[in-house]
C-alpha cells in the first residue's frame, strides 16, 4: 500500500520487478484485471484519476494509471500491458480518464475497446504513419479530427481561433450557439503541441529540469519541482530542509504572481479597465519581486536537482513582498465592492460538485466547487511536512468562488513564505548530482498554482527512457467546457476562462 | 470613485524609457556576453558542452562565441566559467539581423547590418507615428504572452510612444511571433501575414521564435518562425522582458538611433 500520510516518497517494495518510488505500483496481466482493480479502488478507497499515460516497456505499449487516494494520502500506480490495438475503455469507469486515452491513441496506436469518437489532442491531422510519435502510430487515422459536437435546429458552430486576442496562447474554441447562449463547445490544442514529452527521453536530467521548467513558464517551479522530487526519489537524495524551505518560498511566489495575474484577467474580461491596470501594478510589482529574490521574472532556474540554483535575498524578501500582497488584497477587496463586477461573476461558468468529482479537477477550480483537495496537505513534501496549508474550499462553483478561493490562497501564499522564513533558509546555491540507478520508476507531485502537478519517470539502463509530464491545466482543460454550458452567453466565456486561469502551453506540451 | 482615489494614490508608475534609462534595467539579466581573453588555454571545448542549446560554439584557435538567440538565459556558463562568461544588463538586446545576435562581433559585420536597418528603415517609413501589433503565438511556454500583455500595462505603457495592439490583421502593420513554430501554426501564422496590408514588419519574440530555443528540434516545431516567415527583427530572451519586446518593437518601425549594445 502506498506510503502513510507525513511519509517522504519511499521505496514500498521492490521484488523482481524494478523499485518504485512516490507511488506504490500495482501490476496487472491485462486490461479486465485492471478494470477490475480500477473499480476496487474507486469503491473502497474513492480512488481519483490523477493521470493516465502509456509506455513502451518490451515492445509492448504498457498503461500506467495513476489513481490518488487522498484520504490515505498517497498514490498508487495501476498498470498493464495492452496486447492488440484495444484496451477496455477506463472512462467507462472513470471517466474523468478520456483526454488520456484520446492522446494515448495518437501517440501509441492503442485505443479504448468502447468504439466512442476520441478528439484530436496532440498530432496534427492527417499526419502520416511515420509521423513520428512516442509509440506505433495508430492502424488508422482517428474518426473525427475535431471533437464530438451537436449542432442541429436553430444551432450553428462559430469557430474561434487558433489565433485570439492580444497575448493570448493559440486555442481553437468551437462555439455552439443559437445566437447568444453557450449550447456547447469544444477547444482543440493540438496547434501548438510541441512534442517535449519526447524530447524527454534519453537526455541526462540536468538538462530535461530545463525543458520541464520551460514547459509551462507560467508554472516553471510546481511542475520543475515534481521532476525534481521524481528524480531525487530514486536517486535516493535527501534535500535538507532549509533548501526545501527555499524551493517552498519559490513556489508560493509562483503561486502568488498567477493568482495577481487571474485577477487582472477577471478585471480585463469584465471589461473594468482601471481594475485591470491596478491589477497589472501589482502583477509587475510581484514579478520584479521574482527577478530580485531570485534572478527570474518567472522564476526559471530557481531549482537545480538535489537543491537549488539560487539562493533568496532574504532581506529583499521581506521588504518587498508586505506591500506587493497588500495591493494584491485590497485590489481584491475593491473589485469585490464594485458591483458591476459581482454581477458579471456570480452564477457565471458554474461546475457543480459533482462534475468536479466526476472530471477529477484540481487546484482552485476544484476548490471552488467544493472539493476539499490540496497536495500540499493530502500528500505533504518538503516543507509542508513541517508547515500545515490551510485549505480555502466554497460550494457554489461559479466564477466568484473560484475567485475568493484565489484571494484566500494568496494570504496563506504570504503567510507560508513568513514562516519558512522563520524558519531557516540556506543562504548559498546548493545541489547535489542525481545518479539514475539502473532501473526504477518514480512519481513526484506538487501543487502549482493551477492545482496538483505530476511528473512520472520510467528510468532503464540508467536512461530516463520515459518522462511523463501532467501539469494541472491536463485535468481542468477538461472541465472549461462544462463550466461554459451553465446557461452562460459569449461574453461570458473569457471571464470563465481567467477564472479557471490555465494554460495551452501546459495542455500542448 | 473609490478607483479613482486609488488611481490617484499610486501616482505615475510608467517607465520613461526609451528617452531615458530604467531604474528597473539593472536588475534584469539580459543577456550572456563572452569576456575578452577569458578562459584558460584548451578549455573551450568544456564550455561548448555546458549549454543545454548549443548556443557557445568554439572556433579551431579557442576563441568562444555565443549564439544569443539561441541562449535561453540559464545562466550554467556564467556559473560554471565565470572566466569566459558574464551576464550583461543590457535590456536592449534585439537586432534586424540574425547574425548580429552573436557575440563577440565582428567589426566588419557593422557596415552590413547598417545597410540592413537602413532597406528596412525605407520600407516602414510610413509607419513611424503610429502602428498596430498583431500578435500570434505559435508554440509558446505561455510565460512570453505574459510578457507581450505587460506592454499595455501602466509600466510599459507602450500606447504612449503610439503602439496599440489590434485583434484584425487588417489593421496590423506588425507581426508580434511568440514560440518556435509548430507544425499545428504554421497555416495560421502564414494566413495572418497575408491578411495584414503592406508594408508589414514581422518581429520573432523571444529565443524559441529566433531559433527554436530548447524546444528544436522536435518533430511538432521548427527550428523558430524564420522558417514559416520572413522575420524583420529578432528578440532572444526566454522570456524576453517587457523592455527587450519594446526595443524590438521600436527597432522594426525605425524609431531607435542607429546604436546596438556592444558586448
Amino acid at each position: 500500500m502506498p506510503s502513510g500520510p507525513g511519509r517522504e516518497a519511499v521505496a514500498v517494495s521492490s521484488g523482481d520487478d524494478r523499485p518504485f518510488y512516490g507511488a506504490a505500483v500495482v501490476r496487472c496481466p491485462d486490461g479486465q484485471a485492471a478494470a477490475a482493480r480500477v473499480r476496487q479502488f474507486g469503491e473502497h478507497f474513492g480512488a481519483r484519476v490523477a493521470d493516465l499515460y502509456a509506455a513502451m516497456e518490451e515492445e509492448l505499449v504498457t498503461l500506467h494509471l495513476v489513481m490518488a487516494l487522498d484520504a490515505e494520502g498517497g498514490y498508487v500506480d495501476l498498470t498493464w500491458p495492452v496486447s492488440g490495438e484495444q484496451y477496455p475503455a477506463i472512462s467507462e469507469i472513470l471517466p474523468a480518464a478520456f483526454v488520456e486515452e484520446c492522446e494515448i491513441f495518437e501517440q501509441f496506436g492503442v485505443r479504448p475497446a468502447d468504439n466512442k469518437p476520441l478528439n484530436r489532442v496532440a498530432i496534427p491531422p492527417r499526419a502520416e504513419a511515420h509521423f513520428p510519435r512516442l509509440g506505433p502510430a495508430p492502424g488508422h487515422e482517428g474518426r473525427h479530427p475535431r471533437a464530438p459536437h451537436y449542432v442541429a435546429g436553430e444551432a450553428f458552430e462559430f469557430p474561434f481561433g487558433p489565433v485570439r486576442a492580444v497575448a493570448q496562447e493559440s486555442l481553437y474554441i468551437g462555439l455552439v450557439t443559437s445566437g447568444e447562449e453557450v449550447i456547447d463547445l469544444y477547444l482543440m490544442q493540438w496547434h501548438k503541441h510541441r512534442g517535449l514529452e519526447r524530447r524527454l527521453q534519453g537526455l541526462p536530467p540536468e538538462r530535461a529540469l530545463f525543458f520541464v521548467e520551460r514547459m509551462e513558464g507560467l508554472s516553471a517551479v510546481g511542475n520543475g519541482w515534481a521532476f525534481c522530487r521524481a528524480l531525487e526519489g530514486c536517486a535516493g537524495v535527501q534535500v535538507p530542509p532549509p533548501i526545501e524551505r527555499v524551493r517552498g518560498i519559490a513556489l508560493e511566489l509562483e503561486r502568488l504572481y498567477n493568482h495577481a495575474a487571474a485577477v487582472a484577467a477577471l478585471a480585463q474580461a469584465t471589461g473594468l479597465s482601471v481594475g485591470q491596470a491596478q491589477a497589472e501594478i501589482v502583477l509587475e510589482q510581484l514579478l520584479r519581486l521574482n527577478s530580485v529574490v531570485f534572478g527570474h521574472r518567472y522564476l526559471f532556474g530557481v531549482l537545480a536537482l538535489g537543491g537549488v540554483h539560487r539562493a533568496p535575498e532574504a532581506g529583499a524578501l521581506r521588504e518587498l513582498l508586505g506591500s506587493a500582497v497588500d495591493g494584491l488584497r485590497r485590489e481584491i477587496e475593491a473589485l469585490q465592492s464594485t458591483n458591476s463586477f459581482m454581477d458579471r461573476l456570480e452564477a457565471c461558468g458554474i461546475v457543480s460538485p459533482e462534475v468536479a468529482q466526476r472530471l477529477a479537477v484540481v487546484g482552485p477550480v476544484a476548490r471552488g466547487s467544493g472539493q476539499n483537495r490540496d497536495a500540499r496537505r493530502d500528500h505533504p513534501f518538503g516543507p509542508y511536512l513541517d508547515e500545515r496549508v490551510e485549505v480555502a474550499t466554497r460550494a457554489s462553483g461559479d466564477v466568484l468562488s473560484r475567485l475568493e478561493v484565489v484571494a484566500t490562497e494568496a494570504a496563506e501564499s504570504a503567510r507560508l513564505i513568513g514562516e519558512f522564513c522563520r524558519a531557516g533558509l540556506r543562504a548559498q546555491a546548493s545541489s547535489r548530482p542525481v545518479h539514475l540507478p539502473r532501473s526504477a520508476s518514480a512519481l513526484g507531485w506538487s501543487e502549482s498554482s493551477r492545482g496538483e502537478s505530476l511528473v512520472s519517470i520510467l528510468v532503464d539502463d540508467n536512461e530516463l527512457s520515459r518522462v511523463r509530464l501532467r501539469p494541472a491545466s491536463v485535468r481542468n482543460w477538461r472541465a472549461f467546457d462544462d463550466a461554459a454550458r451553465s446557461r452562460n452567453v459569449f461574453t461570458d466565456v473569457p471571464i470563465i476562462e481567467a477564472s479557471f486561469w490555465l494554460t495551452v502551453a501546459g495542455f500542448a506540451r | 470613485m473609490a478607483w479613482m482615489v486609488r488611481g490617484l494614490r499610486d501616482g505615475i508608475v510608467t517607465t520613461g524609457y526609451p528617452r531615458r534609462p530604467d531604474g528597473y534595467g539593472p536588475n534584469f539579466k539580459g543577456a550572456v556576453e563572452v569576456l575578452p581573453a577569458g578562459g584558460a588555454p584548451g578549455s573551450a571545448g568544456e564550455a561548448v558542452t555546458l549549454c543545454p542549446t548549443g548556443a557557445i560554439t568554439a572556433d579551431a584557435n579557442g576563441a568562444l562565441e555565443l549564439d544569443r538567440g539561441r541562449c535561453i538565459l540559464c545562466g550554467r556558463c556564467v556559473a560554471e566559467r565565470p572566466d569566459s562568461f558574464a551576464f550583461t544588463s543590457s535590456i536592449e538586446t534585439a537586432a534586424a539581423d540574425r547574425s548580429a545576435l552573436i557575440v563577440p562581433r565582428l567589426l566588419e559585420d557593422d557596415a552590413a547590418l547598417a545597410e540592413l536597418r537602413g532597406d528596412l528603415a525605407r520600407r516602414v517609413r510610413a509607419l513611424r507615428r503610429s502602428i498596430y501589433i498583431r500578435h500570434v503565438d505559435a508554440g509558446s511556454d505561455g510565460a512570453e504572452e505574459w510578457e507581450v500583455a505587460a506592454l499595455t500595462n501602466p509600466v510599459y505603457d507602450a500606447q504612449r510612444l503610439g503602439i496599440y495592439f489590434t485583434a484584425s490583421p487588417r489593421h496590423a502593420d506588425l507581426l508580434l511571433v511568440t514560440g518556435a513554430g509548430t507544425i499545428g501554426m504554421a497555416g495560421p501564422l502564414r494566413t495572418t501575414l497575408e491578411a495584414m496590408p503592406d508594408p508589414k514588419v514581422v518581429v520573432a519574440a523571444g529565443t524559441d521564435a529566433t531559433s527554436g530555443g530548447l524546444v528544436h528540434p522536435s518533430y511538432a516545431t521548427g527550428s523558430g518562425v524564420g522558417d514559416i516567415l520572413p522575420v524583420d527583427v529578432w528578440v532572444p530572451g526566454s522570456p524576453p522582458s517587457p523592455f527587450s519586446l519594446l526595443h524590438g518593437i521600436l527597432l522594426g518601425i525605425g524609431l531607435l538611433p542607429s546604436r546596438r549594445s556592444r558586448s
